[in-house]
């Protein structure tokens, strides 16, 4: 999608106005404002002005229990000389209290070094217009109940269904000393439904979660109904899962969910500051071979309405598509302006949870692209292993690049076949080495519907994942069961 | 900057003027961190965080709305807005404020903020941050400058008001050296980490002994280095004071109220049973002078109360906020969280496991087989059994001694049998965080390798 030209303007005026509203100085002025600290033509700086408003309904227990609804407002300076950041933030928009920000953020000291940025011209157009998050609730309230009353007819053994929506608007305009203006709306739509089933005195928890940059109407396409069909679906299952077994085994990784260790596991390593500091598993290692050659991996923040989709970064820059590793290659990393201006490469990916927190090299949506084989192919290759289907959650540890991750919904599989569904397995390794112990990549590629969210650097921001069917030639799972 | 009590006075005399009752909670924060890396200042951010959280409740029936900002304008209509919405919410007779009896009482000085914070001297810091780095670098030719030593500081102040009558506030600060050291060998790397955190700044190490912080997180990263997996099985295992704290703080997820009336833990009625051996105690209190985890009173108003939680295996109590407590018939234990953006969920003061003999050496030793867990990677438990199965390192101990870096390993078992199996407890807590656990020893637990 690409935005016409009245309705850009008409976002540029609404934005400014919005801020000017806020108490902001208007534009021009703040370019003088933030050029006051430029010592050196190499120095940068940067205004990040957010205004947030966002509502969240939940039922639980067939009432409507709580509706909450927040507004952010603030703006946070940078200034950046040589590798070095100064960064200092209001969250009252007073030219008075700016220009205190812009002088903290001043006295940072560094080695000029001229810094280029990749710059803005709001050629994606890539969410649906903000829902306006004040109005009453009898639209929200109708889907929550829809969920609830579907989930409690699908089974006798559900005892407890919890929904919950929430919406939000992120309105942001960045000026920076490069002469850039940028200016983002960002609608974010999150639904969840915790599904709670009890067979004799056994009890079992089923989650699913959707949603993404759009309004209600994600529903017309994802029911809530069928949302909350998957949630019983998943409690069910692990009502009569087995324990996991323990030990090294061979695996496949589900479409979809399974994103989330790419994510991880491969994802963050990729992430210029840890490269440039040396710190990652993948340092130095651009134009080797880090992968199986079936293995493609690219970051893409132009997907329309996806979670980790954005029109432009936090620091004012044109977002796109990157390839990280081509069949098995690496490529490059993902930059934001420092480590670009380091790699002497074009910056995408600086991403930050809001005002109050300096920008970072980060995902957006991370996809592995599809392979070659059916899963039934796949399946039927694998001796003794497990099919981890669905995740709850992950960690990863950058340098080492050792992961963990917890599977929710697994099956047990011998000579090919399904045996049984197992509960409580945990799989665990190194990203870099299970990259190259890809054995099969499924024609199967599924985008996880909006759930995730990254954390790092204490700042969580909205992301997407996608991946097809994977076959591990072996990982090591952690069950209850030791073989 | 806006006279923060002006604005919840305003808020106060709206609510009541519009008929429903409300509770005003707001904190200010002033902070300061300060990233050095190969002797250079690499990060300076300073900044003033306003936050208000306004409950508003009218026939049993309670609203929140949330200010990250000094956005407060047109607060009666923002008010009048919320107060449109609240009739689509049921009404729930346990949701409410406390009453004066309630919230009465003394308000202790728990020394909790140390002024010093406005005078923070930063070339001072600056040269720390130096000793910190050059020590973790002189300390071994493996350790690599990647990573930056850190400073960070900041002062709170809280106030909490309704129209009931509460008029409370007091003040925190904090201060933490730390430092992420990554060790490097044949290509492969190793990091760990180590901080020194106080509420008070002169209690932090001088000057002189501050680069200990960089030779300590050097001297883990190294130990690291060469890690492999071990065959599974069942094993001994030691956990050190850092992975005994995850494994706390999971015994306090289950005694966490709110979960309690969800059934959402392993610990429901089970109040007043004796579940673990007479050895295991666990004390939550919040009024200990200058820790992390102390609190003069709750995020409702309620003062709070030292409690034994588990006596010589007993549980005696789980942790209320006012709803928790009212839906289960039990009395408040003045742990209500100081939320903004929600209603107030619970937290604990100090939440500690009662130390034993010994340091973590002893118990590496008493074990003589077995695994010592040094790091988790937390993250698939089942709340309701309190089964578990997580990610590990550590090291392998044959004779009593470390023998080699384990990693890539998950161990799993349940929770509350990892609490009856303990069979050492040393005596080395660390207060870094609201809760803080000795390393513990425990007689078997499945362990996944190869």
């Amino acid at each position: 999608m690409t935005m016409i030209n009245s309705e850009r303007q008409q976002l540029i005026t609404d934005t400014r106005n919005l801020f000017y509203r806020h108490g902001l100085p208007p534009c021009e002025k703040l370019h003088s404002i933030i050029a006051q600290p430029l010592k050196h033509p190499a120095d940068f700086s940067e205004i990040y002005a957010q205004h947030s408003i966002s509502r969240s309904i939940k039922l639980s227990e067939r009432l409507i229990s709580r509706i909450s609804s927040s507004y952010v407002t603030g703006a946070g300076i940078r200034v950046i000389r040589g590798n070095n950041t100064g960064f200092s933030y209001t969250e009252n928009l007073s030219e008075e209290n700016i220009k205190k920000c812009v002088s903290e953020a001043s006295e940072i000291a560094g080695t000029p070094t001229p810094l280029s940025v990749t710059g803005f011209t709001g050629k994606h157009n890539l969410y649906d217009l903000p829902y306006l998050v004040d109005q009453n609730p009898t639209e929200q309230i109708k889907i929550l109940r829809r969920a609830e009353e579907k989930a409690f007819s699908i089974s006798p053994l559900v005892e407890k269904v919890d929904v919950f929506l929430t919406e939000s608007t992120k309105t942001l305009m960045i000026v920076n000393s490069a002469g850039v203006e940028a200016y983002d709306v960002r609608p974010l739509l999150q639904f969840g439904i915790t599904v709670i089933v009890k067979k004799n005195k056994t009890r079992e928890g089923g989650y699913q979660a959707g949603g993404g940059r759009i309004n209600l109407s994600y529903f017309d396409k994802n029911p809530p109904e069928q949302l909350a069909e998957e949630a019983v679906r998943i409690a069910l299952f692990l009502l009569d899962a087995k324990p996991a077994p323990a030990g090294e085994m061979e695996v496949l990784l589900g479409s979809g969910e399974s994103g989330i260790l790419l994510h991880e596991s491969i994802g963050h390593p990729l992430e210029a500051d840890f490269n440039y500091r040396g710190s990652s598993a993948f340092s130095g290692k651009i134009g080797q071979k880090v992968a199986s050659d079936q293995c493609t991996i690219i970051d893409r923040a132009d997907l329309p309405f996806e979670r980790g989709s954005i029109n432009v970064d936090d620091e004012g820059n044109d977002t796109g598509s990157t390839v990280l590793i081509e069949n098995g290659i690496l490529r490059t990393y993902m930059f934001d302006i420092i480590t670009a201006n380091h790699f002497k490469t074009k910056s995408m990916n600086g991403r930050r949870e809001s005002f109050q927190e300096i920008p970072y090299p980060r995902m957006t949506n991370t996809l592995m692209l599809a392979g070659q084989y059916s899963f039934d192919e796949m399946l039927k290759s694998v001796k003794k292993g497990i099919y981890a289907k669905t995740f709850s959650g992950g960690q990863v540890d950058i340098t080492s690049g050792d992961f963990v991750f917890s599977v929710t919904e697994g099956y047990y599989i011998e000579n090919g076949a399904i045996q049984y569904p197992m509960k409580g397995a945990t799989l665990i390794g190194n990203g870099p080495e299970i990259l190259k112990r890809v054995e099969m990549v499924g024609n199967d590629l599924v985008i996880s519907d909006g759930k995730w969210t990254c954390g790092k650097e204490g700042q969580h921001i909205p992301v997407g994942v996608g991946i097809p069917t994977v076959k591990l030639s072996y990982i090591t799972v952690g069950g209850t069961e030791n073989d | 900057m806006t006279d923060l009590k002006l604005v919840a006075e305003d808020i106060i005399a709206i609510s009541k003027k519009l008929g429903c009752t409300a509770q005003v909670t707001m904190a200010q924060t002033d902070s300061k961190e300060i990233s050095l890396r190969k002797g250079e200042i690499e990060k300076l951010l300073t900044s003033v965080a306003v936050s208000t959280g306004v409950r508003l409740l009218k026939n049993n029936k309670s609203i929140i709305i949330s200010f990250s900002g000094e956005d407060f304008e047109n607060m009666e209509t923002k008010i009048k807005t919320a107060l449109e919405s609240i009739d689509f919410l049921s009404p729930d007779k346990f949701r409410r404020l406390l009453n004066p009896p309630e919230f009465d009482g003394e308000i202790k000085d728990l020394d909790l903020v140390d002024t010093h914070f406005d005078q923070l001297d930063i070339p001072l810091i600056k040269e720390g941050l130096k000793h910190i780095e050059t020590s973790a670098l002189a300390f071994d030719n493996k350790i690599i400058p990647s990573e930056t030593a850190d400073f960070s500081g900041s002062k709170t102040h809280a106030y909490l008001f309704t129209t009931e009558g509460l008029d409370k506030h007091f003040s925190r600060s904090s201060f933490c050296f730390s430092y992420s050291a990554i060790a490097e060998e044949n290509g492969l790397k190793e990091t760990d980490h180590w901080s020194e955190w106080k509420r008070h700044y002169h209690d932090l190490p001088s000057m002189e002994h501050i680069g200990r912080i960089g030779e300590i997180a050097a001297e883990k990263a190294i130990k690291r280095l060469g890690g492999k997996k071990i065959p599974s099985g069942e094993r001994k295992v030691v956990f050190s004071y850092r992975t005994a704290e995850s494994l706390l703080d999971l015994l306090g997820d289950a005694l966490d109220g709110e979960e309690l009336v969800v059934k959402n833990s392993f610990l429901v009625d089970r109040l007043g049973e004796k579940l673990l051996p007479d050895t295991i105690t666990v004390i939550d209190d919040p009024l200990i002078p200058r820790f992390p985890g102390s609190y003069p009173f709750d995020g409702e108003g309620m003062n709070g109360i030292k409690k034994i939680v588990i006596e010589k295996g007993k549980l005696n109590t789980y942790l209320h906020n006012s709803y928790s407590a009212a839906k289960l018939k039990m009395n408040l234990t003045g742990n209500a969280s100081r939320t903004y953006n929600s209603e107030p969920h619970i937290c604990a003061g100090n939440f500690y496991l009662q130390s034993g003999q010994g340091t973590l050496d002893d118990l590496v030793h008493e074990m003589k087989n077995g695994l010592l867990a040094d790091d988790l990677f937390v993250s698939g438990i089942n709340a309701v059994t309190g089964n578990f199965s997580f990610g590990c390192s550590g090291f392998l101990v044959e004779n009593g001694v470390i023998t080699m870096p384990v990693k890539e390993i998950t161990i799993a078992g349940n929770i509350l049998e990892l609490y009856r199996n303990i069979i050492a407890i040393a005596d080395d807590n660390r207060w870094r965080s609201s809760i803080t656990s000795p390393s513990i020893l425990v007689s078997k637990l499945n362990v996944a390798g190869t």
